[in-house]
């Protein structure tokens, strides 16, 4: 488990799944509206996937993990994977609305950030948002990301195709962990 | 379970995956010696049924209590051994007699001449236990692992059959 000051971040295990299923998939107003809608899902269905995961999930090399606050309680999720074929890290994140806005994003975007640049051979971590999803993009900011370029129609969500902002921090910016400093 | 003076080995059942994982999962229970993972359950479990030629053993005081873990395996064809203590348990000699028992169990069940393992050059702590278990350093493998941030050394250490001779802890097996 990583350990931050207000949160820590914890792989993704199997008993995990109903929080997902709950929040994630059968909210349809859980990515807010500037983000998508996601697929219905039965806990029978989520237990097939986490059994069996889809080649992306494995081409991408993607691992989730569940942010709890101190007590123990499960606030959101942020995941890393690999975008391919280019294989850039990139990292996706979220809240569950009622603990938003309390500053958890940004501790968790930084406890990832120190794991990966820790942990891998990386020197480059990027993250996108939705151009009108400002919480999100302060989340990146104040994490130490800058903002790069816009990528345009590439999401859709809500019957439109939307624009998003690249965000990427460097290793040589990062320079050394902001949370995960204890190592022994 | 292979029985030492001050620690037994006890090979790590499916049921006791739990505790590996709590251990494995904790940056700082690890040390800053080791590379920073964080692993699902499923991910042990699936290490576990693909061992192969591979075994786990915890190490175990005398009364029970699981203290660390010792592994053997092939590294690139050669038997090689890992192991781990828990942060407060070290520096009681502890590793150092789960080393022993494990080139004696492993002289003496296979026909092997050679056992080697690996330590960061800067863990002087691992390094003692391996020269006090009777290994020899051989040369440094340079920048061979990422592990917190950096590109690390890796020390080899081996020690052959005709300089082990006999058991020093497995005695009542020979």
């Amino acid at each position: 488990m990583l350990e931050g000051k207000n949160v820590n971040l914890r792989v993704r295990e199997r008993e995990d799944l109903d929080f997902f299923v709950e929040h994630h998939h059968n909210d349809v107003n859980f990515y807010g509206e500037h983000g998508p809608v996601m697929t219905q899902m039965s806990k029978t269905e989520a237990e097939k996937r986490f059994e069996n995961p889809s080649p992306i999930v494995t081409v991408c090399e993607a691992v989730r993990f569940v942010i709890m606050s101190k007590d123990g309680t499960k606030i959101g999720s942020i995941g890393h994977y690999f975008v391919q074929p280019s294989k850039l890290m990139e990292i996706g994140y979220d809240i569950i609305p009622s603990e938003r806005d309390k500053g958890y994003g940004t501790e968790a975007v930084q406890i990832m950030v120190d794991y990966l640049f820790l942990s891998k051979d990386i020197v480059r971590i990027q993250a996108v948002t939705n151009v009108d999803n400002i919480p999100s993009q302060r989340v990146l900011e104040k994490a130490g990301f800058a903002r790069e370029g816009t990528l345009r129609k590439v999401s859709h969500v809500r019957q439109e195709w939307g624009d998003v902002y690249v965000y990427s921090v460097l290793r040589e910016e990062w320079k050394e962990p902001k949370i995960l400093t204890k190592t022994s | 379970m292979l029985e030492g003076k001050n620690v037994n080995l006890r090979i790590v059942e499916k049921e006791d995956l739990s505790l590996l994982h709590e251990w494995d999962n904790n940056p700082d229970f690890r040390g800053e010696f080791e590379q920073l993972r964080e692993e699902t359950k499923t991910d042990l479990e699936k290490l576990y049924d693909n061992l192969k030629d591979s075994q786990w053993f915890f190490i175990e005081k005398k009364d029970g209590t699981k203290i660390g873990n010792i592994a053997h395996l092939l590294s690139a064809g050669e038997v090689e051994v890992g192991y781990f203590v828990v942060p407060n348990e070290r520096k009681k000699g502890y590793a150092t007699e789960a080393i022993m028992i494990m080139v004696d169990y492993l002289f003496l069940s296979k026909a092997i001449e050679r056992i080697q393992a690996k330590a960061d050059p800067e863990n002087i702590a691992s390094c003692k236990a391996l020269e006090k278990a009777g290994f020899k350093r051989e040369g440094i493998l340079r920048k061979t692992f990422f592990a917190r941030g950096k590109w690390k050394d890796d020390c080899m250490f081996s020690i052959l059959r005709e300089e082990w001779k006999e058991p020093k802890i497995l005695t009542r097996t020979a």
